[in-house]
């Protein structure tokens, strides 16, 4: 455990780390056109970064690349995709992605 | 003349409380996942040894909700300040490319505007915030207050998770799988064309891959970066060929 001194000091240097990358590019970018070749360069930025958000949290567990009835994040996630493609309806999506992981959960009781 | 100013007030008035509504609908996914999860960060922090306004110091001021995860537990295990900072740094340069892709929305924005936006750009407010742009629905003052409504959400929870200790029962897998799910359908909503399918099956496999063998938040840039050059490669590719199909 840190001092009080040393805390804030930790806080604030994760502060500027953080903030940094976020502000830098809007700062730079904001005044000037993108150079085209960047612009659709980075079309494919969010569904690469969505792609990382999501297949990591249903495929592993405990380290592990696990694909097995009883893993609820991954039939849940089944059930929200095909409710997420057939009605292009994020809240719906959201609410069958909470209730079945809730209801699996309690089902198969892991 | 006056009810001229009336009106103006009044439209001007409603207009603000449409934006709120919307800013506020957008939100509820996020919120759904902070609440708890800012609970459980809260909790574990003061279990690591922080004051309450430490917490909130950190929450507020680096509002980041893995690496503060991170930061705790490597507080905890008695890392140095050095390694934190950096494994915060890290974990967090995903926020670069966010900005980057989202930049084209804000243009002409005051820099003020901007300096407080910045500090909003997270995983989730991001996702939302670019889903409702590409859509054609939204202006950076309904963006700036999803991502207002967002910090409120996480600093609130941060605090009340660091004042009560673990009083309340909170499901901690439930939350956070919330967020997977809003990921997974924003996710399938930017499947716009065989382009963006191809990148999302691609940086899928990469992400388990990568994820597996760094162990960090890392790899969502490298997956990100990865992603971004296959499309582009792709696209040059078929429009070379629609060029040499019109030219023959």
């Amino acid at each position: 455990m840190f001092s009080d001194m040393k805390i804030w000091i930790l806080i604030i240097g994760m502060g500027m780390v953080t903030y940094l990358p976020r502000m830098m590019p809007l700062l730079i970018f904001s005044k000037k056109n993108l150079p085209p070749w960047l612009e659709s360069w980075l079309k494919y930025i969010p569904v690469g970064i969505f792609s990382a958000l999501v297949f990591p949290a249903i495929f592993i567990r405990n380290q592990m690349f696990c694909v097995t009835v009883n893993n609820i994040e991954l039939i849940s996630s089944i059930l929200v995709f095909a409710i997420a493609f057939k009605t292009r309806s994020l809240g719906l999506s959201v609410m069958v992605g909470i209730i079945s992981y809730w209801v699996l959960g309690e089902v198969i009781n892991v | 003349m006056l009810n001229l100013i009336e009106s103006g007030i009044i439209q001007s008035i409603k207009q603000i409380k449409g934006n709120l509504k919307e800013s506020f609908s957008a939100a509820i996914p996020i919120c759904l996942g902070y609440l708890p999860l800012g609970f459980a960060c809260g909790v574990l922090a003061q279990k690591a040894g922080l004051s309450v306004f430490e917490i909130a110091g950190m929450s507020l001021i680096v509002f980041a909700g893995s690496s503060q995860f991170i930061a705790v537990s490597m507080i905890g295990a008695n890392s140095s300040i050095e390694a934190i900072i950096i494994a915060t740094f890290v974990v967090n340069l995903r926020h670069f490319l966010m900005s980057s892709v989202l930049v084209k929305f804000l243009v002409n924005k005051k820099k003020k505007f901007l300096f407080i936006y910045s500090h909003g750009v997270t995983d989730e407010s991001f996702a939302i915030n670019y889903h409702k742009f590409t859509e054609g629905i939204w202006d950076p003052q309904k963006a700036m207050i999803v991502n207002i409504v967002a910090f409120t959400c996480w600093n609130f929870a941060n605090i009340i998770g660091g004042l009560t200790g673990a009083i309340l029962p909170i499901n901690n897998e439930i939350a956070s799988y919330t967020l997977t799910a809003m990921f997974i359908g924003l996710l399938v909503l930017n499947l716009k064309n065989k382009v963006f399918v191809i990148v999302g099956i691609m940086t899928g496999a990469a992400s388990i891959y990568l994820s597996l063998i760094l162990k960090n938040s890392f790899y969502i840039v490298i997956t990100a970066i990865l992603g971004a050059s296959i499309g582009y490669f792709i696209e040059n590719q078929m429009t070379k060929k629609k060029r040499e199909k019109n030219n023959v």
